[in-house]
């Protein structure tokens, strides 16, 4: 056994060495490609080195060693990056040049001079209560749903998982079309029932907002009740239900069902099996859900881009951040911006963290 | 179990090794960055012939209109060495040479050894894209603005803003439920590339400017509100959902008979229309952008011009293969393939050979091009872009006075100004 193990750490070590020249020679010959890959080699080479070297305790932390790495090159470097860039003055012109060090102003300056922050900040907010309430329900009302039996219920499932599969631009594509004011199917079909052809991709305030007392010119002015605001919403929701739908029927699925058995002998209704069993074993998944699909709704960008662009009525804060970032080329105030957004999202996830372990705990 | 994942490594080790690519040390290949386009397609066939004579390879790298601009101007700001020749419109040129991110042609046009001027004859090209006295780009493609009308419905095209409307309500099924066409007018109004651009020649033949003389924004002087409120005006005529109206939106609206007229297109949809299959495509016809009549009984008509041409990457890994390239490509014979295989010829002497080139569309070209104004050649264009962007959302929402909105994008437009480069 010892013999084996020399002969291993004998393999990985030559191999290590031979690597590096190559890489060496690949380096000094101008060969990247071979360089890199070679260079790849040497590092894995010397990782088994180790791998062979540490004593077995610590073995499971050396093997998380390789997944580390790639989520620091792949997240930490780009973050430190952004931290960095938010407190220079770096733009399109300056970037190739010496950066200006300007501290917070590029916080100050959008914060209090960024005409589009604070809508663009109320729309995305907007965009997260009616997205998630409107995703999360209607995952729910289909779990449910499938959870009973019925002619073609795999067919149906899926089907209902397509939406999922499918990438967003084309989705958001496929929806400008269905949307379309003459050609599109959708007011093709009101047609059928002699209703008036919609503006779906319009700003034009919802039929009946703006004669609501009161609030009704609010809301179609600043409140975002619009054609265009809400064809957002129904894209992202029609396929981002699904999803919602497929992580709480597989939780549904695995409920215990001696409970339900109990209280259907002691009487109980549909409603109250649900109200007082379904939801509250539930809850623990259906936050996991809403942390998730709030994660990911800050994250839209592609079915806003292709609908409107970067449309000042219908921009979210992502859309915001990359006009600022690769329209403007404002490089700094995007990253200014990233980093509130990312403060943001760590603040909701710390708000709904402790909810979601208080429910396992309770369980 | 460590040795058998040794052993394993070691074998991946060299079976990667083995698979290393060979390293070429061949002829010169010119690597291009381009969008998919009819004027990539007659690039391509310039580069087919180029090669023909040269031996020198040509590879395009094509991508999609959508987030075009943003792409090419990061990768060539971050000092990529993927592409030595990257397409762009010429309206970014003065921000990227700004950014050193591209090379001059001066070097290389003054080099003997590589250029013959006389040959290459500079006196043939209308327009040279400069920055600080140095040449930045020599355009492959000359764009700007036509009307597009339905000859079936309207005989004669309007000349006049005034015209437009007028002609505009007849063809809009809202306004005259005899219309065959839904809407009067379509203009690209979905914020982007393209919607100031669009914007401008109603804005200078009212006799409005962004900025005047001395570079102080300009854009409340009552010219500039008159064009402001002649655009609100168009709404009626429009699509209700013209703000999702973009370049493809637009043609498609003319090719499947949703818009009776495109007042301010881009001439490249021309060929589009003439090489697809729209039941319209033998009505659709081109004529000058309108514009306003002064007393005299003249009429003040300002189309946008701005010109798709190559750019010399910085970091090009073969600038001397490139640039026999762009000699071509920007050279007479180069220019003519370019106009036979869907471009739009630059040099005034291919754009006045109608020897090759047949219809009406190359003779108003240059009718265009004489009257065709470009966009301020600004450090800061694209945040002055994404300002104008703003303005003429506003505009066509119709909620605020135009004075405000012009009150407010003026000081906009100062606030850039301090921080030009």
């Amino acid at each position: 056994m010892r013999i084996a193990w020399r002969s291993g750490r004998t393999l990985a070590g030559t191999a290590a060495g031979l690597a590096a020249v190559g890489t060496v020679v690949g380096v000094l010959a101008g060969a990247a490609v071979p360089a890199v890959v070679l260079g790849l080699g040497t590092l894995t080479a010397l990782y088994c080195l180790v791998l062979l070297s540490v004593p077995e305790r610590l073995i499971g932390w050396m093997l998380l060693v390789p997944a580390l790495l790639a989520l620091l090159a792949t997240t930490a470097v780009p973050i430190g990056y952004m931290l960095v860039t938010s407190v220079y003055d770096v733009g399109l012109t300056t970037f190739q040049y010496a950066w200006r060090f300007v501290g917070f102003g590029n916080y100050a300056d959008l914060l209090r001079r960024d005409p589009q922050l604070w809508p663009t900040l109320w729309r995305t907010l907007e965009y997260l209560v009616f997205g998630l309430s409107l995703q999360v329900g209607l995952g729910l009302g289909l779990a449910l749903l499938m959870n009973r039996e019925f002619p073609w219920k795999r067919l149906a499932q899926t089907i209902l998982v397509f939406p999922v599969l499918t990438t967003p631009v084309v989705v958001a594509m496929l929806w400008k079309y269905l949307f379309d004011v003459q050609t599109g199917l959708i007011n093709q079909t009101l047609g059928l029932f002699g209703i008036e052809p919609q503006p779906w991709l319009s700003v034009q305030p919802l039929p009946g907002v703006s004669a609501i007392p009161w609030i009704g010119n609010w809301l179609a002015d600043a409140g975002n009740f619009t054609y265009g605001f809400w064809a957002i919403i129904l894209v992202t929701s029609w396929q981002w239900a699904p999803f919602c739908f497929l992580v709480l029927y597989a939780g549904l699925v695995s409920l215990p069902q001696e409970p339900f058995e109990a209280a259907r002998i002691d009487g109980a209704s549909a409603w109250q099996a649900f109200r007082y069993l379904t939801l509250p074993l539930l809850l623990p998944l259906i936050l996991v859900v809403t942390l998730l699909r709030m994660i990911d709704l800050l994250k839209v960008y592609a079915q806003i881009w292709v609908l409107f662009g970067n449309l000042v009525n219908t921009r979210v804060l992502n859309i915001h951040l990359y006009t600022l970032g690769l329209g403007t080329h404002e490089y700094s105030k995007a990253s200014a911006l990233g980093v509130l957004t990312l403060l943001a999202i760590l603040a909701f996830t710390w708000l709904i963290l402790p909810w979601i372990h208080g429910e396992r705990v309770k369980r | 179990m460590r040795n058998c994942t040794v052993w394993v490594l070691a074998v991946l080790l060299v079976a990667g090794t083995w698979a290393i690519p060979e390293v070429t040390h061949g002829q010169a290949k010119v690597k291009i960055l381009a969008m998919t386009s009819p004027e990539t397609r007659g690039l391509k066939a310039v580069a087919a012939e180029f090669t023909k004579k040269t031996g020198i390879q040509v590879e395009f790298a094509e991508q999609g209109r959508l987030g075009y601009f943003e792409s090419v101007i990061i990768q060539l700001v971050a000092g990529t060495d993927a592409f030595d020749l990257a397409q762009i419109n010429s309206t970014f040129v003065t921000e990227l040479a700004a950014a050193g991110a591209i090379d001059f042609w001066d070097e290389y046009l003054n080099n003997h050894k590589l250029t013959n001027l006389a040959e290459y004859d500079l006196k043939d090209i209308p327009v040279i894209y400069r920055y600080q006295g140095k040449i930045t780009m020599i355009p492959t493609d000359a764009m700007s603005q036509l009307l597009y009308y339905r000859s079936d419905l309207i005989p004669t095209p309007p000349q006049t803003w005034d015209e437009v409307l007028t002609v505009s309500k007849k063809w809009t099924k809202s306004l005259n439920p005899q219309s065959p066409t839904p809407y009067g007018d379509g203009i690209t109004a979905m914020p982007g590339p393209e919607a100031p651009k669009v914007f401008y020649p109603v804005l200078w033949s009212f006799g409005g400017e962004v900025f005047d003389p001395q570079m102080n924004p300009h854009l409340t002087t009552p010219e500039t509100v008159k064009a402001a409120e002649f655009y609100r005006s168009l709404r009626p005529v429009l699509p209700p959902d013209f703000s999702s109206y973009n370049y493809p939106k637009v043609l498609d609206g003319l090719k499947n008979g949703t818009l009776a007229m495109a007042s301010t297109y881009w001439n490249a949809a021309y060929n589009d229309i003439q090489a697809g299959n729209s039941p319209h495509k033998d009505t659709i016809k081109v004529a000058l952008v309108p514009g306003v009549k002064k007393a005299d009984g003249t009429i003040v008509r300002k189309p946008q011009t701005h010109s798709w041409g190559l750019l010399i990457n910085k970091r090009a890994p073969s600038k001397e293969a490139a640039w026999k390239f762009l000699l071509y490509a920007t050279g007479k014979e180069g220019g003519r393939i370019h106009g036979k295989n869907g471009g739009s010829p630059f040099r005034t002497s291919i754009l006045q050979d109608t020897s090759w080139a047949t219809g009406p569309y190359y003779p108003l070209m240059v009718q265009t091009l004489a009257i065709a104004t470009p966009e301020p050649q600004v450090t800061f264009y694209s945040r002055m872009h994404e300002v104008m962007n703003q303005m003429i959302t506003a505009v066509l929402d119709g909620k605020e006075p135009i004075p405000a909105i012009m009150e407010r994008t003026n000081a906009s437009l100062k606030a850039l100004l301090p921080a030009k480069r």
